[in-house]
């Protein structure tokens, strides 16, 4: 076995056990096996409240946006690097982070007992 | 018998040995995940802040975030260093946007922690309540028939 066949069969394997990860991750997001129940909603509530959403969408909105990123630029071939995040993208998720503490915060404190 | 290896071959073979050995960490780890022997059904819960039969684990928002974002920079940092053949740079605003991740995941479970501590400190505090009342009115009973008797005495 020369290096290039090792490696091509390392870089074969590190890629199997990344998508079984992800794989095994989603299904049990998607069918159960990890527990989802109220996501959306406060620990004391029912109801779903909007900070969440608004994390929520952040959040995947931001993943799609780097993957697709990443996987379209070319690298450079003396220094590559992963692409950096603009700063309007940091202000709009820490925002979108605290607002959802502030609201888990208030929500948690008016539910104490005096 | 005279076994002689060229420093390139036995590089290769402990090449070989090494890349075989984290192969099968991996695959260890991805099996115990599929077995359900590593259990990640509470993944993304948070602690459950009362006791009884109504309690079920909520799942958390800011762990999910945390998940999201770690399988993203992480696989895309694996990704691109396999295409590069080299390790390559995080640049300072994904590891910014991990920070806002991670402290949002760490306020969020000590603040969960926090509010459990205190329900359970508050049905603690209920149930004793309750048995000092219940030992009261116990002991009013018992003294009710003395001082009837010492009535009829007198």
């Amino acid at each position: 076995m020369s290096p290039i066949d090792l490696a091509f069969v390392v870089r074969l394997g590190l890629y199997a056990w990344l998508s079984l990860l992800g794989f095994c991750v989603l299904h049990g997001i998607l069918f159960g096996g990890i527990n989802t129940t109220g996501l959306l909603s406060h620990p004391r509530s029912e109801r779903s409240s909007a900070d969440r959403m608004t994390l929520l969408l952040a959040t995947l909105g931001f993943a799609f946006y780097y993957v697709t990123t990443a996987l379209r630029t070319p690298l450079d071939p003396v220094d590559p690097s992963l692409p950096d995040v603009s700063s309007d993208i940091l202000v709009g998720l820490l925002g979108a982070n605290s607002v959802y503490l502030a609201t888990k915060f208030g929500q948690t404190r008016a539910g104490r007992a005096p | 018998m005279n076994f002689e290896f060229a420093p390139y071959t036995i590089s290769l073979i402990v090449a070989c040995v090494v890349s075989f050995i984290i192969l099968l960490f991996g695959l260890a780890v991805v099996w115990q995940i599929y077995t359900r022997r590593l259990d990640l059904s509470y993944l993304l819960s948070e602690p459950v802040l009362t006791t009884g039969e109504d309690s079920k684990p909520k799942a958390s928002l800011s762990r999910f975030q945390f998940l999201i974002f770690t399988f993203v920079i992480a696989g895309l940092y694996l990704v691109l260093s396999i295409e590069a053949g080299t390790l390559i740079e995080v640049p300072s605003g994904a590891l910014l946007l991990l920070g806002i991740s991670g402290g949002s995941y760490l306020v969020s479970k000590v603040e969960s922690t926090n509010a459990a501590d205190v329900q359970v400190e508050d049905q603690e505090a209920r149930a004793k309540a309750q048995a000092a009342k219940a030992r009261a009115a116990k002991a009013a009973e018992q003294s009710k028939p003395r001082r009837a008797r010492r009535g009829r005495a007198r």
